[in-house]
């Protein structure tokens, strides 16, 4: 075998064989494979929970696998901490960056590692700035060292996250949604930058839900479905339509519950202007009893900002909210709760749900008063209402009185169900409904929010995994950097159109729909 | 030596399932923390009794636990769960009142003074309890509004409170000479026992206290503030106006110790209350109170008040002087408080 050969294999950088991980119940990954080479982009692309982050993390010393091999360089590793994976070659660049934010970009590339000198242990700046800045030319980014990380826009802090990666002398460079932040010019200067490390021999796992960005950067892709790898292409051979349908795997009719036809009835909640910079601004729609509508668009679109300021847990600078044709003014939750506005959270963990208290607990949390007498708590009320809701649910757990933290993710996300259900919801605001659950108990999120629209709930459902938006949504609004892009109805909605609508390429969409 | 081929494995050690405490035992305990405090209680209790045996008439049966020592012990225990009570509310909501002890100093001084100009025990009493409510308010207003770390906001009201109490005694000394009638507010007894209205009053204080967290359903929504903030808010619960009205009975509580110390030892002193609001934190929080909130009962407090106290004295009554006195309770906050966590952890795994 000579170099040059064509038809010798490239060395492998890093090899993933077999690779399993469990949590609870959940198998996030079934035996993946993976291959990455030097000097090579490869995308890692698949819905939400489909285990790319899993093996990421695994890959970058955050988890264990719980069987299975990773070679780097021809070698089995396992790494038990995020120090001895950087130290070995591997760096990742999460979607949140963890820079600090009050230091330069000099001390935070060589964070820990700064060129002190001798005898005393002082950091010597001069060579700090100077390395440094050597490093960021080499990037060809016009970035000082000196300056103050939380002063500069977050496309820079993500170079000084790649600069600090590089400075580890990392081999695998593994970069999680790089783009969700960014703007179209600073994609470039970052696809720019990864072009560079492709030449300088650096292997590049890119994770990213856009397909047109991998398409337009990654030599190859490998996807993902379910924590299992269901195939590796080259960019060049396949199409984006091939892709995605390697993605979703199955029709999606198996999977989501019948819609019951036309049955929209009344207007309940109309939006008209509601603004709130520099999160959204002019958003107008309606809602109609009975159907779900749902809110697509990209991480940071301006979608989870929306349904908080109709729900009253922020407020809006300007816009009118009208419920069932009578103007309403939302200032708090507890406002919203009052007129039948219900909003389940995407971070069920931090926003949703009291850990610590039991089910019952959890349950009655938004209808304390329901539950009351003359001041107080009546516990037969609660545990009346707990029992009924997770019995309807169906919750798996011995006894309403468990703790909550003791559940699955799926049986958690019903309680969290469970609280708006006690009370008489007109409108419900759904944010990521089946985030991180597995796929048994997502249908069952899904017939459930069908069911409620049967009995003349609106429904407004955020959601990022399209083929959730395309499967059980009645019409789809979509959102693209703050404003409403547009709205797709029947045959229109297709994954193709959202993405589009969502990127802001509206105007292709109109064709599509014309043609 | 060599075995069959096919021979069973040797078969695990079964270290999981009969050492340690079981899982029912667990939860039971994680359920009902207060058995943790009862039980360090009696052992506490029968070991001074044990230690300091007498067969002097005046201390029989033992210097612990002869009735003159456990009467002495009620009333610093009664001072104690009073101050208690509001601290747990403020802890549960996921806080922390540093100023108890200058409310106490700063509420007594004011009912001291108003009962010298106006010679009204009403309006003495009122003034006092204003002070604590006043106080309160502010804590809950810079917390919840200004979103003031707690200990920050606390740690300031407990140094300006102290300082007023100290500018005024300083100046003129301590504020005394009462009219009787306000003496005996605090000493008029009921059964012959001169604390009796202290006594009886903290026990129902910590009686309906109890119930009214557990059950009321105002106190209630404490337990999901301090449980998860975000999502009480996103419930519906009105977090700030709870919040401040947690810190309001705190304040309340600490001010009506403050009126009966004054009461009760014929003077405002610029040392009332010094040292209090760690006492009683350590109180609450060895009655299984989590300092991140959305944990702890008012029986868990009251309880912790008398395991202190019952140290205190006995450690009293076996001569050993202040100084170790702190080393032991300090000592003993931090085991309960390492037991908790390890509760915690051992009921996670299994």
């Amino acid at each position: 075998m000579t170099p040059g050969d064509p038809a010798a294999e490239p060395p492998v950088l890093l090899r993933v064989d077999g690779v399993s991980k469990s949590f609870g119940g959940v198998r996030a990954l079934r035996g993946v494979h993976f291959d990455l080479r030097p000097g090579e982009i490869h995308a890692l692309v698949g819905e939400n929970g489909a285990g790319k982050s899993t093996l990421m993390r695994i890959l970058a010393g955050n988890l264990r696998a719980d069987a299975g091999t990773v070679e780097l360089d021809g070698w089995p590793r396992r790494f038990a901490t995020p120090r001895e994976a950087r130290s070995a070659g591997i760096s990742i660049v999460h979607q949140e960056l963890s820079l600090v934010p009050n230091l330069t970009v000099a001390e935070n590339v060589f964070a820990g590692r700064e060129p002190t000198i001798r005898w005393l242990g002082f950091v010597d700046r001069g060579r700090l700035h100077e390395q440094a800045g050597e490093l960021l030319r080499g990037l060809g980014l016009d970035l000082r060292p000196q300056a103050v990380v939380g002063e500069t826009s977050v496309a820079m802090q993500q170079m000084v996250e790649i600069a600090k990666a590089l400075s580890l002398a990392c081999k695998v460079l593994i970069l999680d949604e790089p783009t969700s932040a960014l703007t179209g010019r600073e994609v470039a200067a970052l696809f720019h930058v990864l072009r560079q490390l492709r030449e300088r021999g650096v292997g590049v796992v890119y994770i990213s839900h856009k397909l047109g960005e991998v398409f337009e950067i990654a030599d190859r892709i490998t996807v993902f479905r379910d924590g299992e790898n269901v195939g590796c292409v080259r960019t060049g051979d396949v199409s984006t339509d091939e892709v995605v349908r390697m993605m979703v795997g199955r029709p999606l009719s198996n999977l989501f519950p019948e819609r019951a036809g036309d049955v929209a009835g009344e207007p309940v909640l109309r939006v008209e202007g509601l603004t709130r910079r520099p999160a959204f601004a002019a958003a107008s729609f309606e809602l109609r009893a009975g159907e779900i509508v749902a809110l697509a668009g990209l991480v940071g679109a301006g979608r989870t900002e929306v349904a908080r300021a109709v729900f009253g847990a922020d407020r809006p600078d300007s816009g009118h909210i009208y419920l069932s044709g009578r103007p309403i003014r939302i200032r708090s939750p507890q406002q919203a709760i009052a007129n039948g506005i219900a909003y389940l959270p995407e971070d069920r963990k931090e926003l949703g749900l009291f850990l610590e208290m039991a089910i019952r607990a959890n349950i009655v949390a938004s209808t304390l008063k329901q539950h009351s007498r003359l001041g107080f708590m009546i516990p037969e009320l609660q545990a009346r209402t707990a029992t009924r809701l997770s019995e309807q649910l169906r919750v798996r757990t011995e006894s309403v009185a468990s703790i909550v933290s003791s559940l699955s993710g799926g049986n958690q996300q019903k309680v969290l169900f469970g609280k708006w259900l006690a009370m008489a919801v007109k409108v419900f605001l759904v944010d990521e409904p089946t985030r991180g659950i597995d796929v048994g108990a997502k249908s069952e999120v899904h017939a459930l929010l069908r069911d409620l629209a049967n009995t003349g709930v609106a429904i407004l459902m955020i959601s990022s995994e399209l083929p959730e938006v395309i499967g059980t949504a009645d019409r789809i609004i979509v959102m693209h950097e703050g404003r409403i892009a547009g709205e797709l109805t029947g045959g229109r909605m297709t994954e193709e159109n959202v993405m589009l609508l969502a990127t802001g390429h509206g105007e292709e969409v109109a064709s599509v729909g014309a043609a | 030596m060599s075995a069959p081929p096919d021979a069973p494995p040797p078969a695990p050690p079964s270290s999981g399932t009969s050492a340690g405490l079981s899982k029912p035992i667990l939860d039971l305990l994680a359920r009902y923390r207060e058995i943790i405090t009862v039980a360090i209680l009696v052992v506490g209790c029968l070991s001074f009794h044990l230690l300091t045996l007498s067969s002097n008439p005046d201390n029989w049966p033992s210097i612990f636990a002869n009735p003159s020592n456990l009467r002495a012990m009620l009333v610093p225990i009664a001072m104690d769960v009073i101050v208690a009570v509001g601290m747990l509310i403020v802890l549960v909501c996921g806080g922390f009142d540093l100023s108890v002890g200058s409310v106490l100093a700063l509420a007594g001084l004011a009912t001291g003074k108003a009962i010298n100009a106006t010679g009204s025990i009403p309006t003495a009493v009122l003034a006092g309890l204003t002070v604590g409510l006043v106080v309160g308010l502010v804590n809950g207003v810079v917390v919840t509004r200004f979103g003031v770390n707690p200990l920050i906001a606390t740690l300031g009201t407990m140094s300006v409170a102290r300082g007023l109490v100290l500018a005024d005694t300083q100046a003129h000394g301590n504020t005394r000479g009462f009219p009787d009638a306000f003496k005996e507010l605090a000493w008029s007894p009921v059964f012959g026992l001169d604390a009796a209205k202290l006594i009886l009053g903290a026990l129902v204080l910590a009686v309906v206290g109890d119930l009214l967290l557990r059950n009321s359903r105002w106190l209630r929504q404490v337990y999901y503030i301090g449980g998860n903030e975000s999502a009480a808010r996103l419930s519906g619960i009105n977090v700030p106006v709870v919040r401040a009205s947690a810190y309001m009975i705190c304040g309340l509580l600490a001010a009506l110790a403050g009126v009966y110390t004054t009461s009760r030892y014929g003077e405002a002193s610029g040392e009332a209350g010094v040292g209090l609001e760690l006492r009683i934190i350590a109180a609450c929080v060895i009655g299984g109170a989590s300092l991140s909130g959305g944990q702890g009962t008012v029986l868990g407090a009251v309880l912790g008040c008398i395991l202190m106290n019952v140290i205190a004295n006995g450690l009293t009554g076996r001569g050993v002087e202040p100084a170790w006195q702190q080393v032991a309770m300090g000592t003993i906050l931090i085991a309960a408080v390492t037991f908790d966590t390890a509760l915690t952890r051992l009921r996670r795994t299994r």
